[in-house]
Order: structure tokens, then C-alpha cells, then sequence
């Protein structure tokens, strides 16, 4: 995701000579073709986060579309009042890219964890938020970050996160929500380059008889209201998968939409539990220990399936009546 | 209208709006330096406002916020009697500068240390794109402890942004006590020639000398910084170097008797 920023950066940054690319002292090597072509527009900040973000703020004043690169927790938390004050309050059109969010950066630690960035930037009003889940919809934000005229956060992972759409040209409009996976057996919400794990967890369900519906949100901010009310109308389980801390993400969005609706929608929300922690692991081993890996996800879901299935059943039924595709079997 | 009889007009208005705030010996220390700027230094008029060649402003302590909204009004951004309107329900005056509301206000502060980084974006954004406009921040000397100030210090450093000059009202006082207390034995004046920055000091009630010094060129291309010698609270002699008056109202017979020691003062 990370390279596929920065290619979809260069033919912009050759095209628009409004954007100026700034980092907080990080991207060794990433940005050389940048400052090949104009290094007047590439400025090395320094660690200096919060002085960034006001950097860019009045580059922004005075017209240019500047982006600034640092990692997910750097570039959010450490200047959580720039990007407030300089750029929401002030409307200055700039896009914060936070590399490594969520636990891409597993074994660096809490300190370099992105998972509360989401849940801390919800709360700024202006402010759009991008969750791209593979290195395709990594360049389709970029476009989008072109066009937008208003502050954004960009949160990528590193490198290593799997392809999921096969091309350019058949990854959906990043800008509202899309089906990936069509079922008739409830639907899993998620955003991010989790996405993966969830189609994972899918198959791994499909092999037990449970054909849910996949549905990724690439831009978390604004929330897309109307498409979750409209998904939880005919009161469908909905589980959803989020590489975030519960608090101010896509899974209390949808809680709220599904609670205010009151279609009785069984759901359950998968995130990253409250705590740091207890010694170093890699980000598979993170997601594995907060339930959020193939396996962790699929029972989740199979749980909520069956617990829907059940609270459809005729009294005297239990246990005979089959809802849907099938009653599911054990995994 | 003679300089003194406009800077008197100046503190007459912050007077009156005081009624509604404190902060009064904030924007009494820092008015000869906004009547400076935007009478004979700045390039920047009511019709000149959006042009992209405008000098550019940013009232970084913005609590400050009576002192800009007055010259603001004299220079004829805005209607003069918009001023009694200050901190009133649904007034574009508010204690702190609004983003986008208020003609000649550049963009909202209130919060500290954040107009010196904004402030070298716009000079660097000015310089980018060839333009010869120059960017002037004002800043307290209590707002000087935030972080945020000296990252933004060494980010105009790097950038070699002689259009960027920083002003600090240097009144030696901050909210709860005297700036000498909360940094015992700091030298402003050394810590920013330590950022490489061109350092000047100035009586900041001296209005030819405030003149001079923010007017003239950038030596070496260094962004300078003006640290001005101020009293809060100038003019209203109860009111000089008294920290109440960061605090306190304007109001009843401390009104009458501010205008009267202002004209005598």
C-alpha cells in the first residue's frame, strides 16, 4: 500500500504543481523520484509533527494542496490539535497519510500502533477519512485526494497487505460502500486492509454452509448513513470487522444506526480490544489474540448466525428448524 | 488623524468591547504593533484583502483578538460599528478570531502555538509560487513555551523564509504569573538566534521604531524575529503590569475612568 502511494503520487505531483509532498523524517528512499523532479515542493519537516501539520496548513492558504507522510500515530495523536485547529477550523486543504495503521506495525510496539487513529480524527467535523483496503484502492484515494477540497486522512499499512481487487479498473468507487461478496446468509461490515482476513473468514464459513454478504467502507468519513440503514432494513445479522479500538469506529457507527432503526438486527462488533499489549508480537499474532484473523472472524460470525437462526425458530423447534441456507454446522 | 490620536482611538475601542471579556491588558500591550503593521508596514488594504500579493497577517495569540478587531475597523475591513457587537450572541466577533469570518482575519487562533507554523507554510507557499508577499505572526512571550512555537522556529529556519517575520509582545506576563517565574533565567532573544533566526529587540510602544524594524528587508534571507518590550494593560495606568487585568472585565466606573487615564496618559 505504502508503494502504491507513493506511485500514485509521482504522475500527480507532476501534473498538479500545487502539491507538496512533506514528511515527519520518514519514507527513506520512497519519495527520491519526487525530489528528482522538483525538490522544492518534497520538504523534509523533521520529526516535528505538529509543526508539519501548521506547515501545510499555510501551504494550503496560499493555494497548494500539500500531503503529509508520517506514521499512523505520528501523523494523527502527535498532532491531533494542528489537524483540529489549523486545518478542520481553518478549512486548509490538506491530506494527512498515516502509514501503518492498525497493528501493521506489530512488533514496533503500542507506540507504533495506528489503532485508535480513526476513532480520535471522528470526532473533527470537515475532516474525510480514507480506509483503503489494497493498493488499488490505495491510488483511487489518491485521485479522490486530488479532487477534494477539504482536509482527508489517508490510513495505509505497509507494504506486505495482500491484493484484493484484481485491478485498477474492477475496484469499486472508493467513495461509498460496495458488495464484495454476495450472500444470502447476513453480512459482514468492514473497512481496511482487514478486508482480507474477512474474505478469509468467508470461505472458511462458505466450507461450513454460511454464505454471508462482505461489504467494505473505504470512506469511513462522512459515514455512509443512508447505505448502512438501508443494510440493516430486512433485519439481517450484521457482524462488523474493524483493525481499530471499538470507540469511534465503524462498528459504534453502525450499532447506533442499527439501534436507532430498530429492525432487530442480531449484531455483534469485532475490534481491537482496550488494552496494550503484553509483549511483542506480529501483526498476525495481534490479530489472531483480538479474534480479528480468519478463524477468530468466521466463528464470530457463525456464532451470530446461529444465535439469529435459533431466535427464529417456532417455540417447540429448537434445534429442528432450519433459517435460511442451512443451520450451521460446527467449524 | 496624527498617530496618537489614532493609537488612543485604538485603546478606546478595546475599552468599550472589555465589557464583554477580559484579556484587556493583552490587547492594550500589542496595539501599537497592529497600528504599525497595518498603517505603514503591511501591504494589505479592504480591497487588496484577497488578492494572492496581500502581506499576510496572523494574530497567533489570539486572545489579543480586541486590539485586531480595532485597527481592523479603523483600516475599514470591517464596519466600525460592528466592533460593539464583540462577544455577543451571533456576532462575528467572538473572543477568539473565527475561521472565515471576519475580513483581514487570515485564519482562527485562540489555541497557542499554532500561528507560527501556519504562518511559515504561507511564506513558504508564497515564495513557491514567486510571490514577494511577506507574512507577519504575532505571538506572546507566555506562548513561547509551547513546543509547537520552536518546531515551527526551525522549520522557517530551514526553509530560508526572509518574508516570514515573527513578532513577540513581549509583556512579561503570562496567566498565572510573571514569564521570568514559569522560565526562570531564559533568554528569548538567545534561543531564537539559536534557530538561526535574525534577532531584533524593540520597544514595542515606540511606534517609529516598530515601524522601522518590521518594515525593513530580510538580512540573508533569514526569517527575523521582532521580541518587543511591552507593558500589558499600556495606557490605562491601573491597569499596567497588573495580571488582574488578563482576567477582569471592563466594566461600570472602571470604564469611564479607563477613558479618562487614557486621555491623560
Amino acid at each position: 500500500m505504502r508503494d502504491a502511494f507513493f506511485a500514485e503520487l509521482l504522475p500527480l505531483f507532476k501534473r498538479d504543481h500545487r502539491v507538496v509532498f512533506l514528511t515527519g523524517d520518514l519514507g527513506y528512499k520512497l519519495f527520491d523520484q519526487l525530489t528528482e523532479y522538483d525538490p522544492s515542493r518534497v520538504i523534509n519537516c523533521g520529526i516535528r509533527e505538529a509543526g508539519m501539520v501548521g506547515y501545510a496548513a499555510g501551504l494550503a492558504k496560499t493555494g497548494l494542496l500539500p500531503f503529509v507522510y508520517s506514521i499512523a500515530p505520528f501523523a494523527t495523536l502527535r498532532c491531533l490539535e494542528q489537524i483540529k485547529i489549523d486545518l478542520c477550523y481553518n478549512r486548509a486543504n490538506v491530506v494527512v497519510v498515516g502509514v501503518g495503521g492498525g497493528y501493521a506495525y506489530g512488533p514496533n510496539g503500542s507506540t507504533h500502533h495506528g489503532v485508535d487513529d480513526i476513532g480520535v480524527l471522528s470526532c473533527l467535523p470537515r475532516l474525510t477519512v480514507w480506509t483503503p483496503s489494497d493498493s488499488h484502492e490505495v491510488r483511487l484515494c489518491v485521485r479522490a485526494a486530488a479532487a477534494l477540497d477539504s482536509p482527508a486522512y489517508l490510513r495505509l499499512g505497509r507494504n506486505k497487505e495482500p491484493q484484493v481487487f484484481s485491478t485498477l479498473q474492477t475496484t469499486p468507487d472508493v467513495s461509498k460502500p460496495a458488495l464484495v461478496r454476495e450472500g444470502s446468509d447476513g453480512v459482514l461490515v468492514t473497512c481496511g486492509f482487514i478486508l482480507h482476513e474477512v474474505l478469509k473468514a468467508v470461505d472458511i464459513l462458505n466450507q461450513a454452509g454460511i454464505h454471508p454478504s462482505v461489504v467494505r467502507v473505504t470512506t469511513l468519513r462522512p459515514f455512509p448513513e443512508e447505505y448502512i440503514r438501508n443494510l440493516c432494513a430486512d433485519g439481517k445479522p450484521i457482524l462488523t470487522v474493524e483493525e481499530h479500538v471499538a470507540t469511534g469506529g465503524l462498528g459504534q457507527e453502525t450499532a447506533r444506526i442499527i439501534a436507532e432503526a430498530g429492525n432487530g438486527n442480531r449484531f455483534r462488533m469485532l475490534a481491537i480490544p482496550m488494552t496494550f499489549p503484553d509483549a511483542c508480537y506480529d501483526r498476525d499474532s495481534l490479530l489472531a489474540r483480538a479474534g480479528l484473523d480468519a478463524g477468530g472472524i468466521s466463528t464470530s460470525f457463525h456464532q451470530l448466525w446461529s444465535a439469529a437462526c435459533a431466535r427464529q425458530l417456532a417455540p417447540g423447534e429448537k434445534g429442528s428448524a432450519v433459517v435460511g441456507n442451512s443451520l450451521p454446522s460446527e467449524l | 488623524m496624527t498617530k496618537n490620536s489614532l493609537l488612543l482611538g485604538l485603546r478606546r475601542d478595546i475599552i468599550k468591547m472589555a465589557a464583554h471579556s477580559g484579556h484587556v491588558g493583552v490587547a492594550l500591550s500589542c496595539v501599537d504593533i497592529l497600528a504599525a503593521l497595518y498603517v505603514d508596514v503591511m501591504a494589505c488594504t479592504p480591497e487588496t484583502v484577497d488578492s494572492p500579493e496581500r502581506d499576510r497577517f496572523i494574530l497567533s495569540k489570539g486572545h489579543g483578538c480586541m486590539a485586531l478587531y480595532a485597527i481592523l475597523a479603523r483600516m475599514g475591513f470591517i464596519e466600525h460599528q460592528v466592533l460593539a457587537s464583540y462577544g455577543h450572541n451571533g456576532s462575528i466577533l467572538a473572543e477568539h478570531p473565527i475561521a472565515g469570518k471576519v475580513a483581514g482575519v487570515e485564519c482562527a487562533t485562540g489555541t497557542l502555538g499554532h500561528g507560527l507554523a501556519i504562518g511559515a507554510g504561507m511564506a513558504r507557499g508564497l515564495k513557491l509560487q514567486g510571490l514577494g508577499a511577506r507574512v507577519f505572526v504575532l505571538m506572546g512571550d507566555g506562548e513561547c513555551n509551547e513546543g509547537s512555537v520552536w518546531e515551527a522556529a526551525g522549520l522557517a529556519s530551514a526553509g530560508h523564509l526572509g518574508n516570514l517575520i515573527a513578532i513577540v509582545d513581549a509583556n512579561g506576563l503570562q496567566a498565572c504569573g510573571s514569564c521570568e517565574d514559569v522560565s526562570p533565567g531564559t533568554s528569548l532573544a538567545n534561543i531564537w538566534r539559536g534557530f538561526g533566526w535574525e534577532v531584533v529587540e524593540a520597544d514595542g510602544h515606540n511606534y517609529q521604531e516598530l515601524v522601522e524594524v518590521l518594515g525593513r528587508p530580510a538580512v540573508g534571507g533569514r526569517p527575523r524575529v521582532v521580541i518587543c518590550c511591552t507593558v500589558k494593560g499600556k495606557g490605562v495606568d491601573f491597569m499596567e503590569g497588573d495580571l488582574e487585568w488578563h482576567y477582569r472585565p471592563v466594566r461600570g466606573d472602571d470604564v469611564g475612568e479607563s477613558l479618562i487615564r487614557l486621555a491623560d496618559a
